[in-house]
Parts: C-alpha cells; structure tokens; sequence
C-alpha cells in the first residue's frame, strides 16, 4: 500500500521494524514459557499430596537460585535493540519536525480549534471552516493553536499528529504527494461534540488548488 | 541544657539568616538575578538547619535523611521539565510571525 | 474475629473494626463491588461504540460513563484490590500481629468508601458528574466548559481518597519496616510484600503530586482561582502534574498484581524464584524511571524536542528491568513440579498478558510512532494489557489463592478453571483487536461507517461480553464456597514453606499467630513464646535480640504489658469521622448546611478519637521484638510522621514547581507579576516568619523538657508554640482580609491565585499543627508524657519543624522577590 505521504510512508516502515522485534521476541519469550508449562507439569492429581514433595525454597533461606549474569545478558541484549530502535526513531523524528519554514514554496496556514471545529487560515488572510484545501506536492506548514480547549489535530492517514493548546502556537508540516480527500479529526477529549469534531483534507493538483485559490483571494469578505 | 543551648543558638543563626535574606532581596533593584538565586540559597540553608536541628533529622537515622533528599531529588525532573515548557513559542525561529 | 468471651454486635465489629483482617475484607468487598460498577459502566460505552452511526448513549452520557469508569478503575478498583490483600496478608508474612497503627488502617478504608460514595453520588448531581476524561485535561475541567457541579464533587472525593491513601502508605510503610519477625530480613519476604513495599514508596511521591493540581482544579472550580484558566499556566500546567503522577501511577496498578504472579509461580512449582535478588533490584530501578518517563504522555504538546528525546530513552530503558523479572518469573519455572492450580493459570495469565502489552509499549516509547498511536485505541489496548493483563488478571490470582486463608474454605476448581479459559478468551477478543484500531480516536463517541471501524468494533464488544461474564463464573464460584467449600486446614497449597501466612489457621485468629511469635533462625521457622524472646535468642545473624524493655507479643492470648486482658480492639472514631469528612466534601459542592454538619461531625470525632488516646482507651500491644532494618533508631509514631512528610514534600513540591512555571511563563504572556512589597509588606512576611520560628523553636525545647522528664518544661514550650502559631495563623487572617477589602480575590490574576492556595493550604497545616498542640498539652496535664513516654511530642516537633520550613521557602517566594 502506497503511502499518500512521506510522514506516512517513514511512520509505516518504522512501525513495520518495530513490529517486528515485538512479534519475534514475544513469540520467543511466551513459546519457552508454553514450553516450561507443558513440560514440567504434573498430573492434577498431584496436588493433594502437596506437602509431601519437598519444595526448593524455604522461609528465611537466603535466595540461593539463578546468577546476575542472565539478568545482565538479557539487559544487554534489549539495550543493543533498543540503540537501533532509537536511532531510527530519532532520524524519523527528525524528518517529521523539520519544519520547512525557511521554504519557499512552502505554504503557510494558521489552524484554530474550536468546539468544535477547525479553522484554517490562508497566508491571503482568508479563513476557511471544516475544509482544508491544499495543492500536492507542496510542503504545508501549520501553526496550530485553539480558541479554547485542548485539542488534538491529526490527519491520520499522513501520520500527521499535534496538540492544539489554548495560548500555545505548535507547529506541524506535511506534504500531500496523491491527490485525494483526508479526514482530520480531534484526538483528544475536548467534550460533547469531540467524536464529531472533523474536517476535510482536500488535496489537489496544484493548477486546480491556484485556480481556487486565487478565486478565494478576490472574493469580498 | 547542652541542647537547649544547641537550639537557641541554630535559631539565632537562622534568624540572622533571615536578616540577611530580606536585606539581599530588597536590593534586587541592584543585585538582579543575583538577588534571586541568594534568597534561594539562604532559604535552602534555613530550611537544612531546621530539619537537622528542629526536626530532630540529625538525631535519626540516616535513612530517615537519605528518603528526605530522595523526596525532594524526585522533584528536580519536575523543575527541569516545567523550564523546558516555558519556551513561547516553542520554534524561536518561527516566533517571528 | 470477635473476642470469644465478649462478643460485641456483628455491624459494630464490622464498623468499628480496626483488625486488619477484617479491614483487608471490607477493602476487598468494597473493591469488587466497584469493579462491578465500573465494569458495567464499560459495557454501556462497548455497547454505544459496537457499530457505525450507533444510537445508545449520548454524547454526555458517554463521556460520563467513559470518565466514571476510567477514574474507578484507577483510584477505587485496582489499588484498592491490592490494598485488601496486603492488609489481609501481609501483617501475617512479616510476622506482626496488626498494622502499627490500627485505627489508621480502619480510617484508611473508611476514607476509601467515603470517597467512592461521594464519587459514585456526583454522577447525581443536577448536570452529571466529571465529564472529561480520567486525564482531566485542562481547561476543559473549568468551570466554563464544565459546569457541573458533580464535577467538582468528583475532584473532591478524588481528594479524599488521596488522603485515604496518605495515611494507609504512611502505615504500610511503619508496618513493613518497624513490625517484621525476630530473623524476617525485608530480603526473605514474599515478593508480594516487597513489591507492595516500592508501590508504597511509589504512593507515597505519586499520589500527593496529583493532590497539588487537584487542590489547584477545585480551588478553580470552588473558590474562582484562575490556575487553568489563565495563559501563565492552563493546559500544560495540568498536563505535566498529571503525568509526573500518572506514570508513577501505573506501576501502583501494575506491581502487586506482577507480584503475586511472582509468588504463585514459585509456590505452585515448587521451585525457588529465579535470581530473586536480582528481581528486587530490576523493581527498584522500574520504580525509579517511573519519575521520570511521564513525558512520553506528552510528546505531542509541542515542548522542547531534546526534552523528548531523552524521555524517549528513559521510556524505552523501563522495559529492562521488566524484561528481567519476566524472564526470571519463566526460568522459575524451569525444571519445576508445577501443579496448574486455578491461582497457578491467573498467575500465568498475568505474565503472558503483561508480556504482550510490554510488547506494545515499546512502542509507545517512540517520539516518531507515537505521532500515529497517541490519542487512539492502540493506546487503550496497550494500557488495558499491561494493568488489567498484568495487574488485575494477578490480583486474581492472589484472589483465588488466598481465598481459602480467608474463609477457609476451598473453591470448585473445575469453575476456576472455567473462568480462566473464558477470561483468556474474552481478554483477548476485547483487548487485542484494539491494536488494529491504531487510527481510531479514543473517547469518541460517535463513528460513521466510512471510517470502516465498525468490524472490528463489533468484534471488541463481543470481547467484552465474554470477558465480563468471565466475572459471573467467579463470583458464583465464591459464593459457592462459602456455602459448601470443603474446609481447608493451615496449609492448602503447600506453600508453608514459602511464607508465613501458610503456617496459622485459616481463617487466622485475632493476632495472626496462635502458636506463638514466629522467629527465623538459621534452622527455619520456629514459634517461641514471649517469654522466650525476652531471655534473648540469637538469629541468623548472631547477634543478641532483645535487651531493652521488651513488650509481649502475640502469643494468642490478648495479654498487654500489664497482664490484663482486653475486648476486640475496636473504635468508632475512623468511622464517623470518614462520614463528617464525606460530608464536608459534599457540603462545599452543595452549601452550607451539609457543610457545617460534615465539619462539626469531623471535629467530634477528632476530639473523640483524641480523648480515646488521652484516656488511653484503646491499647492494643502492636509492637513486634523483631527486625526493624533501617529504621532501628526511630520509634513508630515518629517514622509513620516522617512518610507522611516525606508525602507531604511531593504535595509542596509540585506547588513551588507551579509557581515556578506560572511565573516564568508571565514573562513570555506579558502579564507583569507584582513587584516585591507591592501587594504583600515585606516587613509583616518578616514579622510573620520570626513567630513562626520561634514557635518551631518552642515546640522542640518542649521536646528536649520531656527528654529531660522536664514537665514544666514541656507544657511551657508547647503553650509558647500554641500561641505563637496562633499569632501567624491570626497575622495571615488579617492580611487575607484586607486584600480582600483591597478587591485582591483569588481570581484577580495568576498571581494572586498561587499565593492565596500556598499560603492557604500552608494556614490549613498551621490549623491542624494546632489542634495536635491541644491534643499534646491535654494529655500533658494528664501527666501523659515522661522521660520514656513521649512519641507524640517527638512526632509534632518534627512536623511543626516541616510547616516552619515549608514557609522559609513560601515568605521570599510571595513577599521578598
């Protein structure tokens, strides 16, 4: 499945990667307990003679079983796991917070959560409710904030995810790269009308998002 | 009377603290930020005597002192974060909007 | 549990019952019963949620119901279960007879219940209850956008259970550490002792940090302060207090139940925990990240990304020390007799569970997927697998295992096992497909069918009717037993040998231990008569026990220091005063009348409870001959006012940390803060701190008096330490009032709004430190004090030295800079 933009396409490989380490070494881990369980099981019957088989452990015994080196092997292990998980985390964050401000050809566009609504405003200073229209292959960038309460903006299918704090400006970006329409959508509880606290994402062939857009930049307002 | 005299004289100490206190933070005009972290230092001290002398902390046992300091050490990645929540707006580069 | 030759009225007992068998019962009833609820409450929201474009719950219902049940399970249901098992068995494990502080432990519940009624009752008030989510984000949890008054009940009652639990922790804590057996090393306890011993330090540093921006949010809500509303603090104030308890917060749930699991494992292989050392070390380290991982709740809230990077680190290094018990909980297994009792299969559940959601934790972990994950139901499924998964499904272990030294009697195995299968079954069918949701926003509760969710929604109710009639299955099961279940006798399981609870009867009699005191010697367990003890006995380390003063323990007659007998030990006090401080909660939502009955039944019963020590009606010889490893030197009474203090730092602390933020932050938002002497004279803060140090200083020269068996001395230093205190509370009165003449309220600004709650809950502390001193000096003209006898005064100077210091810190804060 092609992502429909490249925060997407990185958030997906780096999810595939981890879900990866996590299936394997689960499936390892829970397979040796499977294992123990059946192999070291005793009849059912066996319980009612429990005090007769002598236990290994004894009150105020000094634990005398298992050796620091398994816990320190295993530690080393999922740490040299972790030092590879991490890194690619961080070249993703990376990628996905480096924010294009300084581009050209980025578009600016000032988002506002409401309750329950989103707002956005174009650099024209025309403000546009419930639709965001922009042109493909054109990094946007957002400045994100709300009117009121906590909100979430996040354009699921870019992988695109940020708080919108009353009095705070966050910033996002994204890069649409297949024509389409998206849904944005508020992840955070911000009260009754929060499930239903949607918009559009329009994304377009830029010829066709000029010709709007200029049309929106002459009407009166 | 070893200890009473002990306690008389850690409350004199902490008062002429105080003294001193109040004169660093009234000349803030002056001293600036100085002014600030002095006043801090000397109510830290203040409070260290109180709880070695008052609260009785050095006559307990050290563990008592060890989980105080813990108590308070798991409050530094509380400040720590909080001063780096401050920023605003968060991106000094896109603040000139 | 009555005394034989003097049975009191079964109700009385159960309300007046300060035995901690009894409270562990009421705590387990109590719990259940609220799980069921919350559980319910579950069930409707599934419900609204098992289709696209579903017609069930509205909108405010649902985030009622979403609210009630996040917060019950979390505060009234998991912690609580866990509470009853640790006040049932642990005395027992240690080898005490009680708590060490009996009447505490009975407040502690009745605090508890008083707290969930309250809560329950503000889902009735006009309006509904909290609505907001457990999280309660800010601003939406102002009175603006949620007006209800049952949601300032519900930050009420959240209070009152923080407090409930203040105490309880402060006598876990004395207990564990003051109370263990001649030769009971902390080290050769049960796992589930120990684990409770870090969540009771994790408790001790989490819980009072929420009640900082609780007191903030009701002090919004009640009195019009402006914390969440206002720019300097608002939405990231809340969110960072909120999560610094919050982590902490999961590793409470998750630990007891991880622990019994532990336990269950060992005793029904018949085989050693794996590395047990090792084990307490990977606890403690978990415990220590838990304070400083919270962040990754917060990735998305635009703070500084090096801030992420690292909470990114510390988040993922948390899996270490888990990866490290689980491994070593399966190499226990290892070559052992298992005997696949229905305790066995939850523990089992427990760790294949917690696996799973460690599993997706990582990922959580991850500052970039976390960009996908937060806020949707990938986050619920991987939660709901760690604390239900990890922590509930081995609490039910514990459940089970116990249930036969509860009642003493044995439950069917074949339903246990049938609720094992369903409860397996049905977990997963509700929990696991939620990964799969890993778009779907969380708390909504509304979707169309183009979102495509609906499948899988249908799938997860479906879940969650198996998983729900999992829990009919058990508590048919119990009730059963009780009826029928065949009797057990001492030792059901074989576990005799694995802890101490396996070596009374069961039920246990009043003092846990009929045979005599237990004491470990490097042979094992043996049981010695008091008079054994005070002869000396060597243990394992060699040395002589007891030479000092030694009072008789348990030796299954009640028999104090003087020899006579004494009645169950009950008292009436934890009871009613739970009521007064129910009420007084409920009156400041619902006026004046409620509340002026809630605070005359409060101080009644303080001045009760204070006239049963004055009297010295309530005696029961706690005091146990045995270990008290670090804390040798500092009696009870003075080590249960230090953990309380120690709490009381994480409650002071946040609140210095939010006028550091609010402050800070005024210069960003332009709001100017009031320069130095401009609203507060710096001269009357001066004036105010001297009195207040001198008072700190009377109180510990009474101290030193009585040290001396000084009593002239002492009732001197502690009537100079009154009026003082009094002359600061009366100093702080008069300035409130006149800058309240001068219009300066609590709303005036941010400003105003931190000094009125610092000064005003540190007023509250000054009022109580009060009370104690008439306490004190009653009991001083009784001639209740002498030169070996004096705790309580020694307990007070050390908090009138914490409420002296509290203000070093709030006079330069408010009135110097």
């Amino acid at each position: 499945m092609a992502a429909p933009a490249p925060s997407a396409e990185i958030w997906n490989s780096l999810f595939m990667m981890y879900v990866t380490s996590a299936v394997v070494i689960s499936a390892v881990v829970l397979a040796i307990l499977g294992y123990f369980v059946l192999r070291y099981r005793q009849p059912s019957s066996s319980l009612a003679d429990g005090g007769q088989d002598e236990p290994e452990f004894r009150i105020g015994a000094e634990p005398t079983r298992g050796s620091a080196k398994v816990a320190i092997a295993l530690s080393v292990i999922l740490g040299l796991l972790f030092v590879g998980l991490t890194a690619s985390t961080f070249s993703a964050m990376e990628f996905m917070e480096e924010i294009p401000e300084d581009n050209p050809d980025a578009l600016h566009i000032k988002v506002t959560a409401f309750q329950w609504g989103w707002q956005f405003t174009y650099p024209n200073g025309r403000t546009i409710t419930g639709e965001l229209r922009v042109p493909v292959n054109t990094p946007i960038v957002l400045e994100i904030t709300s009117r009121d309460v906590f909100h979430t903006f996040a354009i699921a299918a870019f992988k695109v995810k940020k708080d919108a704090i009353p009095d705070r400006i966050n910033f996002a970006w994204f890069e649409a790269k297949e024509a389409g329409e998206y849904r944005i959508q508020c992840y955070e509880l911000c009260g009754t009308g929060h499930a239903k606290m949607i918009a559009t994402l329009l994304a377009m062939e830029p010829e066709q998002f000029e010709a709007w857009y200029g049309k929106l930049s002459e009407e009166k307002g | 009377m070893r200890e009473e005299w002990q306690l008389v004289a850690v409350y004199t100490i902490i008062v002429a603290a105080l003294v001193a206190e109040v004169i660093v933070g009234s000349s803030w005009m002056t001293l600036g930020q100085t002014a600030l972290i002095g006043v801090l230092v000397i109510a830290t001290l203040q409070a260290a005597l109180v709880f070695a002398f008052f609260m009785f902390g050095k006559y307990g046992t050290r563990s008592v002192a060890i989980i105080m300091l813990i108590s308070i050490g798991t409050l530094l990645p509380l400040f720590l974060a909080f001063a780096f929540s401050i920023e605003f707006p968060p991106h000094a580069a896109a603040g000139g909007h | 549990m009555a005394h034989a030759n003097n049975k009191p009225n079964p109700l009385i007992v159960w309300l007046f019952t300060t035995n901690h068998k009894n409270v562990g019962i009421l705590y387990l009833v109590t719990s259940l019963y609220f799980l069921v609820v919350a559980g319910i409450l579950a069930l409707t929201f599934r419900m609204q949620l098992s289709a696209p474009n579903m017609v069930f719950l509205a909108a405010d219902s649902y985030n009622q119901a979403v609210t009630l049940h996040g917060l019950f399970m979390l505060l009234w249901v998991t912690t609580p279960l866990a509470a009853a098992f640790a006040n049932y068995v642990i005395p027992i494990q240690i080898g005490a007879k009680d708590m060490a502080f009996p009447r505490l432990n009975a407040l502690s519940y009745w605090l508890y219940l008083a707290s969930g009624i309250v809560a329950l009752s503000s889902f009735f008030a006009p309006g509904g209850t909290a609505d907001w989510g457990w999280t309660t984000y800010a601003p939406l949890n102002t009175l603006q956008y949620s007006p209800q008054a049952g949601g300032s009940l519900m930050g009420l009652a959240i209070l009152l259970l923080l407090s409930s639990t203040i105490v309880a922790t402060s006598n876990f804590m004395v207990t564990i550490f003051r109370l263990r057996a001649p030769g009971m090393k902390l080290s050769y306890l049960p796992l589930f002792s120990i684990f409770w011993l870090v969540t009771q330090f994790l408790l001790l540093w989490a819980f009072p940090a929420f009640a900082a921006p609780l007191l903030m949010l009701v002090a919004d809500r009640v009195l019009g302060t402006v914390f969440f509303t206002a720019a300097e603090g608002g939405a990231l104030l809340w969110d960072h207090l909120l999560w610094f308890f919050g982590h902490p917060e999961v590793y409470i749930l998750v630990l007891p139940g991880l622990a019994i699991a532990g336990d269950v494992l060992a005793v029904f292989s018949r085989r050693q925990l794996y590395a047990k050392k090792v084990i307490i070390i990977a606890v403690s380290v978990a415990a220590f990240l838990s304070y400083i991982v919270w962040v990754h709740h917060m990735f998305m809230t635009g703070i500084h990304p090096g801030m992420r990077e690292v909470f990114n680190i510390t988040t993922e290094l948390i899996s270490i020390p888990f990866g490290v018990i689980m491994l070593s909980y399966i190499l226990t297994l290892f070559r052992g007799r298992i005997r696949a009792t229905t305790p066995f299969l939850f523990a089992l559940g427990s760790v294949i569970l917690f696996i799973i959601g460690g599993a997706s934790g990582v990922f959580n972990s991850s500052v970039a997927l976390d960009v996908g994950m937060r806020g949707t139901f990938w986050v619920v499924g991987h939660f709901h697998y760690t604390i239900v998964g990890g922590g509930i499904t081995g609490l039910i272990a514990g459940l089970y295992y116990w249930w036969p030294k509860m009642t003493g009697r044995m439950f069917s195995e074949k339903l246990g096992k049938l609720h094992f299968a369903i409860y397996m079954i049905g977990f997963n069918i509700l929990y696991f497909p939620m990964h799969l949701l890993y778009d779907m926003p969380r708390r909504i509760f509304f979707y169309d069918a183009t979102t495509g969710w609906g499948p899988i929604n249908m799938i997860i109710t479906m879940g969650s009717l198996i998983f729900a009639s999992s829990f009919i299955i058990l508590f048919i099961n119990l009730i059963n037993s009780l009826r029928h279940g065949p009797k057990v006798g001492d030792d059901p399981w074989g576990g005799a040998n694995y802890s101490l609870e396996w070596n009374v009867p069961s039920p246990p009699p009043e003092f846990n231990f009929p045979k005599g005191v237990p004491v470990i010697t490097a042979q094992g367990l043996v049981f010695k008569q008091p008079w054994e003890i005070k002869k000396g006995i060597t243990t394992t380390g060699g040395q002589q026990l007891f030479t000092t003063t030694a009072l008789p323990t348990n030796g299954g007659s009640h028999v104090t220091e003087h020899g006579e007998e004494h009645g169950p030990h009950l008292s009436p006090w934890p009871f009613i005063l739970s009521i007064g401080a129910a009420l007084t909660m409920i009156g400041l939502v619902f006026g004046v009348p409620l509340l002026l009955q809630g605070i005359v039944i409060f101080i009644a019963s303080i001045v009760g409870w204070a006239w049963e020590d004055v009297k010295e009606k309530f005696h029961v010889a706690i005091e146990a001959l045995g270990e008290k490893w670090p804390f040798d030197r500092v009696e009870n009474v003075p080590l249960g006012m230090w953990f309380f203090l120690f709490g009381e730092v994480a409650l002071f602390g946040p609140l210095f940390a939010a006028y550091f933020f609010v402050r800070a932050n005024s210069a960003f938002t332009g709001f100017a803060w009031p320069l130095p002497g401009q609203i507060h004279s710096t001269v009357i803060g001066a004036i105010s701190t001297i009195i207040l140090l001198t008072s700190g200083l009377a109180a510990s020269l009474a101290l030193v008096a009585i040290k001396n068996n000084n009593q002239r001395g002492l009732r001197a230093g502690l009537l100079a330490a009154f009026i003082l205190g009094l002359a600061v509370l009366v100093i702080e009165g008069f300035q409130w009032a006149e800058l309240f003449a001068e219009g300066y309220t609590f709303g005036t600004d941010i400003a105003a709004s931190i000094y009125y709650v610092i000064t005003g809950i540190h007023g509250a502390h000054l009022l109580a430190g009060l009370l104690i001193i008439i306490y004190l000096l009653a009991k001083a003209y009784k001639g209740g004090y002498n030169a070996e006898k004096h705790m309580g005064v020694y307990a007070f100077a050390i908090y009138w030295g914490f409420v002296v210091g509290v203000w070093l810190f709030t006079f330069p804060l408010f009135y110097l800079i």
